[in-house]
């Protein structure tokens, strides 16, 4: 569903940010994306949402190519960036209406879909409200129920539970999964380990623009369990410390 | 373990206020704030040099028919003994410049800035905030004053020839915004005081910088308005030396000072106009910034939105219904967006507002300053052809304007932040920039429907001139909208920390005008030089307008290109 191969981007000054990069995120799998603090991990992510262009390489969204068909790619994927930036003078039906009116959402289910989500993640009364009196919380909200009024195929989203309150962030975990279970994919970038080892099917480990290992939690832990029982924190420290050779850590993609 | 702070050198400990004021200007006027300004980034510092060359450049034209009109006016009044009114004219052009493009900024900068809240939460007085934010936003209305009120000033320095002029003239140039920004701050703090918690806040807040500056242009005309004394007084007034500074200010005795303090007859006229308008205009804004700094805070207080809204929607929801905008299809939701963005930012609608008034205010000056019997016994002097050129001018003006009004100029840059949404909407950059340049087209036509209308009223232009009028301004609006969206698109300022710095504060508009007055300026040659040769008007009429759909053509497709290719970049 989603395909990255061989992307590399570097910015000005020569940082690389992303170095040949090769993933695969398949139908009906959560896909967690994760590194330290200037991994690449946004960059990513931004690239397959078509804000940044790779410098080499080529991201495929249900086999279509981002760079050359990316219309079609984009009305196949929701976005939820970290810390969105949204009109404040919109009110968020306004929002939620223009994002129908462009990914071409069926006038008759809107509505029914719209309540659906507000309901939800509890924004129904303040959906006539301007974005700009939302708290941060209710912005990410707002964010990603945009994100969802198109029933995406794969859903990229960049630090969501950022902000969110307890019971959406619940709640949002369960909309991943019941995503995933109707056939759609799920890429979404975290700092919070435990939410990644109990969500995700796979997850992808970057560090310094390097992707140093893709597998399954269990298996991953299954590859350390001659080192004790370890969780996902700590093979993720070990593994972005340089602390294991590199045999080990060849064997830690899949 | 050496961690290179030791080495690291840190600038003297200063006072908070001190430490603030150097922090305001150095965000707005260090090389990188002002390549940030103007959507070079921050790292091409140097290319702010070039390109501030090139824009004194382009505004060499510009002052020289400045200077040229200030001299000649320097020269007469001195003359005839009324240097002192040169310098009453330089005043109000001054403030009124001050109000018409300071008001908005300043209500933005005060309110809209997203730093405030992390000041507000700094060990630092209200009123040091406040000041520092008074203090950068009059340091930007100065640097207008000097552009529009410094000729005079000069030219009349050059005609009196008094070496004591220049101090005291420097003096008062660089007090004029100082009351036009203390009624300024005055008026925005109680507005925020009273309005901070109604949901039609940002309607007030436009309202008033329209009142503030209806209010202005009133005052100045009551003041300086020399009808009101009959022909005998007049020329009474003009006989004794500086009669017509006498006079003027009614209302507004300042004008006056300010004109004694560099014309005065006798020393003691000067030192006492000179400590009078210096109190009055110092103590003005201090008074302003200390009683206001409460209202100011407290205005700050974001408000929630009415009960009522949310009643109506429990209602709905309970209903199991949401009352849905009717789709819109995709151009029609990009083109409502535009809309929107621009009319519920107050910042945006006052500047665009403005732009609108520009046009029948300069004729309403004009006819309040006796130009309406001008006017009548033009049309009686008339001839066909005069009104053929005279439609030509407008079509021109209307050109002018356009470019000059901020809308296209910025379509990329209002979006800031948000462009991110721009980027990922599955909606190709092209229909996305053609959405921008007909919100921008058809705001340019409101523009022309006042100018049609003035033309109407002005000159009694025919059914058929008018038409031609309309057809051409339509056209015209067209590559002029497109020359400053392709600017913007090109250089676009995303960075900002205040709405205002998208518009106002946005060098780019600036250049942008300039190359969609050449694209005007080679147009006209071409008129020109159609009508030396002695085409029929009809004929240069069509020719124009043929050539003003070629251009909209080209730009447009153009303008496409750069869409595709910039929307990847930026």
């Amino acid at each position: 569903m989603l395909k990255i191969s061989g992307v590399s981007k570097t910015y000005v000054g020569g940082v690389k940010a992303v170095d040949n990069l090769d993933l695969e995120v398949r139908p009906g799998e959560i896909f967690g994306f994760l590194g330290p603090n200037g991994a690449g991990k946004s960059t990513t992510i931004k690239m397959i949402v078509g804000i940044l262009t790779p410098d080499e390489g080529s991201i495929e969204i249900d086999g279509l190519d981002v760079s050359r068909e990316p219309i079609e790619a984009k009305k196949r994927l929701g976005y939820v960036p970290d810390e969105a930036q949204l009109w404040d003078k919109i009110t968020g039906l306004e929002y939620l209406s223009f994002l129908c009116d462009v990914y071409g959402v069926p006038y008759e289910e809107r509505s029914s879909r719209a309540l659906e989500l507000l309901e939800t993640f509890e924004m129904l009364l303040a959906i006539k409200d301007p974005i700009g009196t939302y708290s941060r919380g209710m912005r990410q909200k707002i964010a990603v129920i945009g994100s969802l009024m198109h029933r995406p195929r794969i859903w990229i989203l960049d630090e969501p539970m950022v902000g969110l309150d307890p019971r959406s962030s619940f709640l949002l975990k369960e909309m991943m999964r019941s995503h995933t279970e109707q056939g759609g994919s799920v890429f979404f970038s975290t700092h919070v380990l435990e939410v990644a080892e109990r969500l995700c099917d796979r997850v992808g480990i970057i560090h310094k623009g390097k992707l140093l290992a893709v597998n399954t939690v269990e298996e991953m832990k299954h590859l350390f369990a001659q080192e004790g029982d370890k969780s996902l924190e700590e093979i993720f420290l070990l593994i972005t410390e340089a602390q294991i050779p590199e045999e080990q850590l060849a064997s830690l993609t899949r | 373990m050496s961690n290179g702070l030791e080495s690291m050198r840190f600038p003297k400990p200063k006072k908070p206020f001190s430490s603030l004021l150097k922090l305001e200007f150095r965000v707005n006027y260090s090389l990188s704030g002002m390549a940030e300004k103007i959507g070079l980034g921050s790292k091409n510092k140097s290319l702010v040099y070039i390109y501030f060359g090139l824009l004194a450049l382009a505004f060499v034209p510009f002052m020289g028919v400045l200077f040229k009109f200030s001299n000649a006016l320097s020269e007469a009044f001195v003359s005839i003994g009324q240097p002192g009114f040169v310098v009453v004219l330089a005043i109000m052009s001054g403030q009124i410049t001050v109000i018409f493009l300071g008001f908005s900024q300043l209500m933005s900068t005060l309110y809209d800035s997203r730093d405030l809240k992390t000041l507000k939460a700094l060990p630092i007085r209200p009123w040091q905030i406040m000041a520092s934010k008074v203090l950068i936003a009059y340091f930007t209305e100065l640097l207008g004053v000097l552009v529009i009120a410094g000729p005079f000033f000069v030219t009349l320095g050059t005609h009196l020839k008094s070496a004591s002029y220049w101090v005291p003239a420097v003096l008062n140039l660089l007090l004029i915004p100082a009351i036009p920004v203390a009624i300024s701050v005055l008026v925005i703090s109680i507005l925020m005081k009273f309005t901070a918690h109604s949901p039609k806040r940002d309607w007030f807040r436009v309202l008033s910088g329209v009142v503030v500056f209806a209010f202005i242009m009133v005052f100045n005309y009551l003041n300086v308005n020399m009808t009101q004394y009959g022909p005998e007084r007049f020329v009474q007034l003009l006989m004794e030396n500086n009669g017509l500074v006498s006079a003027v200010g009614r209302f507004y005795p300042v004008l006056r000072w300010r004109a004694w303090a560099l014309t005065g007859g006798t020393l003691g006229q000067q030192i006492l106009g000179f400590l009078l308008y210096t109190g009055v205009s110092v103590g003005a804004l201090v008074l302003v910034i200390w009683f206001s700094q409460r209202w100011f805070f407290e205005g700050m207080t974001e408000g929630t939105v009415s009960v009522g809204k949310k009643e109506r929607v429990s209602k709905e929801a309970r209903k199991g219904e949401l009352v849905w905008p009717s789709p819109k299809g995709t151009f029609g939701a990009l083109f409502l967006k535009e809309h929107r963005l621009l009319v519920r930012n107050p910042t945006y609608l006052m500047t665009a507002f403005m732009n609108l008034m520009l046009l029948p205010l300069m004729f309403i000056f004009v006819y309040m300053g006796g130009g309406g019997e001008g006017f009548t016994a033009l049309r009686a002097v008339v001839t066909p052809e005069i009104l053929d050129i005279a439609l030509l001018i407008l079509v021109a003006v209307h050109a002018a304007i356009t470019g000059m009004n901020q809308i296209s100029s910025t379509a990329v840059s209002r979006e800031g932040q948000t462009f991110w949404i721009s980027k990922v909407m599955p909606v190709s950059p092209g229909i996305q920039v053609k959405a921008k340049l007909l919100y921008s087209v058809a705001f340019s036509c409101v523009q022309l429907v006042i100018l049609v209308v003035s033309a109407v009223l002005l000159l009694e232009l025919d059914v058929y001139r008018l038409l031609i009028l309309s057809f051409l301004g339509l056209l015209v609006s067209v590559p002029v909208n497109a020359i400053c969206l392709l600017y913007d698109l090109s250089f676009p300022k995303l960075e900002w920390t205040d709405p205002q710095q998208a518009m106002k504060g946005n060098f780019g508009t600036m250049v942008s005008w300039m190359f969609s007055l050449l694209y005007v300026g080679v147009m006209a040659a071409i008129v020109f030089g159609l009508i030396r040769l002695g085409i029929p008007y009809f004929l240069i009429y069509c020719i124009s307008g043929a050539l003003l759909a070629l251009s909209a053509y080209g730009l447009v497709r153009w303008l496409d290109s750069v869409a595709a290719a910039r929307y990847a970049e930026i």
